[in-house]
């Protein structure tokens, strides 16, 4: 058993970093980090995290997965085509894992992200998501 | 000491979850359309309620069913003509014209289904899927067709179940749990 949101991002990582369409738009590897890149990354590459917050049952949690796309190309091209794939990957997905059930994200609000550097394009997507936090649940209701 | 409730690590397979998918017809196929705003089913059955002297409350044994009703209510977004000649009950549609008429047999709709998932099933005992079925329906009530300054619109249509005249013990709903094993 890992933690609620390692399981998260990992199953969100396996899922992107092995789509062979994300791929071929990432230029070969998908570079996806958890809330930060590491310093002088190559682009084009991804980053993600969550929040959570208090649902009506206290198994639920509702949130946002923030997901943030970087690219240098010469025009918008590259991450619009991650854009595409993302989207094609996560919006209305549903899935399970170990830790959690009942994962659900849907797609809430997405755009262009103005840089100081014009040469860098920033896309950043939203999606809403629910979860039930199986493990904790069960470790909380057998204390 | 926790908060006593009805949580158990087994509750994530038994949520319910969306508006499901409504499909017309005798081989339940047959998608009606995208809905907005969910669907709702309504089974409301009554019971006499007989209470020979000497009770004080409802007895056990003198129930009976009174009267049954069912109603599937669906907000439509596709608006087409075979939508609304279900809407319109007795109706007939040719060349894109909707003409109004009276309530032949032929006109019940046979069968009315509604579908939906249960999310997180992993045990093969657990129902993934949850099934009604409402026979012999019409659409009643009024058909209201708003249409906004600015958006787009829906079509409220609420089938009824009719009990079949040749068999009016059998009531004309069903529900059906289907697990992952099956």
């Amino acid at each position: 058993m890992v933690d609620t949101v390692k399981s998260l991002l990992t199953y969100i990582y396996s899922l992107l970093t092995a789509d062979a369409t994300l791929i071929t738009a990432m230029g070969g590897t998908v570079r996806l980090y958890a809330t930060w890149a590491v310093t002088d990354t190559t682009f084009p590459y991804i980053v993600h995290r969550f929040s959570f917050r208090q649902n009506v049952l206290y198994p639920e949690r509702v949130g946002t997965y923030y997901i943030d796309l970087w690219s240098d190309s010469t025009n918008a091209e590259e991450v619009l085509s991650i854009r595409k794939r993302v989207v094609e990957l996560l919006d209305q997905l549903n899935f399970n894992t170990t830790e959690v059930k009942n994962v659900r994200l849907n797609l809430d609000t997405d755009g262009f992200v103005p840089e100081n550097d014009p040469e860098i394009w920033h896309y950043a997507m939203q999606f809403d998501i629910d979860i039930w936090r199986q493990s904790e649940l069960v470790s909380i209701i057998n204390r | 000491m926790a908060t006593t409730h009805g949580i158990t690590s087994n509750t994530y397979q038994r949520v319910l979850m969306g508006p499901g998918a409504v499909y017309i017809g005798t081989a339940g196929t047959k998608v009606l359309g995208a809905t907005r705003g969910g669907n709702v089913l309504e089974i409301n059955r009554t019971f006499m309620d007989i209470r020979p002297d000497g009770s004080k409350g409802k007895v056990k044994g003198f129930r009976y069913l009174e009267s049954a009703e069912y109603k599937l209510t669906v907000r439509l977004m596709e608006v087409t003509e075979q939508n609304l000649t279900y809407a319109l009950a007795g109706s007939t549609l040719a060349s894109h014209v909707i003409s109004l008429g009276e309530i032949d047999d032929d006109v019940y709709i046979d069968k009315i289904t509604i579908a939906a998932e249960v999310k997180g099933v992993t045990a093969a005992t657990e129902a993934s899927a949850v099934k009604c079925e409402l026979t012999n329906c019409l659409v009643e009530g009024p058909v209201t067709i708003n249409f906004p300054e600015n958006g787009s619109t829906e079509v409220e249509l609420t089938f009824y179940a009719h009990f079949d005249s040749t068999a009016l013990t059998t009531e004309p709903c069903s529900l059906t749990f289907t697990p992952v094993s099956a």
